[in-house]
């Protein structure tokens, strides 16, 4: 008995992604298979029927006037008193030396205060991916630091905090909280700010209708009496541990997992006992 | 700049991005909910286009550069607003059992065929591609409403050739299953109406 044509096989087929030796093969394969020419149909017809409604029916008059005027209003408004009156000014040499000076002698420690991930290139990425995962670019659940808001936020969504003995941290702050989830368990990381080394660092907290590790962990490595389990969803590595209070850890970052559980190793070692 | 060159980038603007307002617009009311909402998402691409424009490579793709501008403003403004509750639904979806739909009971599965796909109105795909996850639905939309090619969309969204390929697909999947459960409700009303 012939074996179906899988359906990404027949997409890449349908869109000219496959070699013209293979996709002749295909075609053979196509002909002798109804299943296959239907899905190749609706297909067609999918596609056909958003390009039609690609073409907008509506009368885009008022938009295209709309967006003209909002055009004009801009250019008017790109004229700053401010700025004019600056740009009508002049300077001599010294008082721009002395301005670059003061703006170099304020901004410069306040970068390198700012960059502590410029000491070590690796941890450095780790805290721009927690960061980037803060920013939005990975689902938020919510971006406070407000306990109570943070809080109702993971009970709305059915994480039993009293177990887990609240939120807050001594020495941290908190700066968010994501659900996520990890080898299909649902999870909660919440993510707090060390109030003495800026560094980011996260606590996970399974969902009570789950289990209390999750299964199937793409690597794991067991160093100084801890175990670092390694997870991977939609790109993004979490490696999950107990520290030595007991509380469940974990760090993410778009990083193999063998890499990212050498940092968590590292980040394990370096967070101060509470 | 003097008035006469404010005018001059003004007109070139118009003549270079404004013929792209139908195709923007399209694409505008794939990504959110209503007519009005999409009209500000519009604007709001162009307003941040004109003030791009000297950065604009003339001759360039202008309708790739207006989409890359367009999915960062719907980031910016509107995906925030519900992305916890709809990220919530999907990782509830994905943990959770699957449970029986009422609406199987007693139906039997009803193919998902070109035939079926006809009885569907525009509003009904435009729903579905709403229930798709922004990452599958841009490159959907760009694809196959606006007839962006691939290497377009991987450099409007800067992403690699293989993931545009990946989610395109992906994105067709979700929407067939979206449009066959759709189906299922349509064949079911008229089933209960006859």
């Amino acid at each position: 008995m012939r074996r179906p044509i899988d359906t990404d096989q027949l997409r890449a087929y349908r869109e000219g992604w496959l070699s013209r030796r293979r996709s002749r093969k295909l075609e053979r394969e196509i002909e002798h298979d109804p299943a296959a020419q239907e899905w190749l149909r609706t297909e067609d017809a999918l596609v056909s029927r958003l390009r039609a409604m690609a073409a907008p029916g509506e009368d885009l008059s008022a938009l295209r006037a709309r967006v003209r005027s909002a055009i004009r209003e801009a250019v008017h408004n790109t004229r700053r008193p401010w700025r004019s009156r600056l740009s009508q000014m002049r300077f001599g040499w010294a008082p721009r030396v002395a301005l670059a000076t003061l703006v170099l002698l304020v901004l410069v420690p306040v970068f390198l205060a700012d960059a502590p991930g410029q000491r070590d290139s690796i941890l450095h990425q780790v805290v721009r991916d927690h960061l980037r995962l803060l920013d939005g670019s990975v689902p938020l659940l919510v971006s406070s630091a407000d306990a109570d808001e943070i809080a109702a936020g993971l009970a709305s969504a059915g994480f039993n905090l009293m177990i887990e003995g609240g939120l807050k941290r001594p020495g941290h702050t908190l700066a968010g909280a994501r659900i996520t989830s990890i080898a299909g368990c649902r999870a909660a990381q919440i993510l707090l700010r060390c109030n003495t080394t800026a560094r980011l660092r996260s606590m996970l907290i399974i969902a009570s209708d789950s289990a209390m590790i999750p299964p199937n962990p793409v690597a794991v490595r067991e160093e100084n009496g801890t175990v670092y389990r390694a997870y991977q969803e939609r790109g993004v590595t979490t490696v999950m541990w107990m520290d030595k209070s007991g509380c469940c850890c974990a760090i993410s970052g778009e990083l193999p997992p063998e890499k990212m559980i050498t940092i968590a190793s590292s980040e394990c070692e370096t967070i101060p006992e509470q | 700049m003097s008035a006469e060159a404010k005018q001059d980038r003004v007109s070139e603007f118009e003549e270079i991005a404004l013929p792209h307002l139908g195709s923007l617009f399209a694409f505008a009311r794939s990504m959110v909910r209503n007519q009005s909402d999409a009209e500000d998402l519009v604007q709001d691409t162009m307003l941040k286009a004109f003030r791009a424009f000297d950065g604009f490579e003339r001759g360039s793709n202008c309708q790739a550069w207006l989409s890359r501008i367009l999915v960062n403003t719907y980031i910016n403004k509107y995906r925030r607003q519900k992305r916890a509750q709809k990220y919530l639904d999907e990782v509830r979806a994905e943990t959770e059992p699957a449970r029986m739909d009422p609406l199987d009971a007693g139906m039997g599965d009803l193919a998902f065929e070109p035939e079926r796909l006809k009885s569907l109105v525009d509003d009904d795909i435009r729903a579905a591609l709403l229930d798709l996850p922004d990452e599958y639905r841009v490159v959907v939309i760009m694809s196959d409403l606006q007839g962006m090619r691939y290497q377009e969309i991987a450099e409007a969204l800067q992403i690699p050739l293989g993931t545009v390929r990946s989610r395109l697909s992906r994105g067709r999947d979700r929407l067939r299953d979206i449009l066959h459960e759709y189906g299922k409700t349509l064949g079911y009303a008229r089933a209960t109406t006859d």
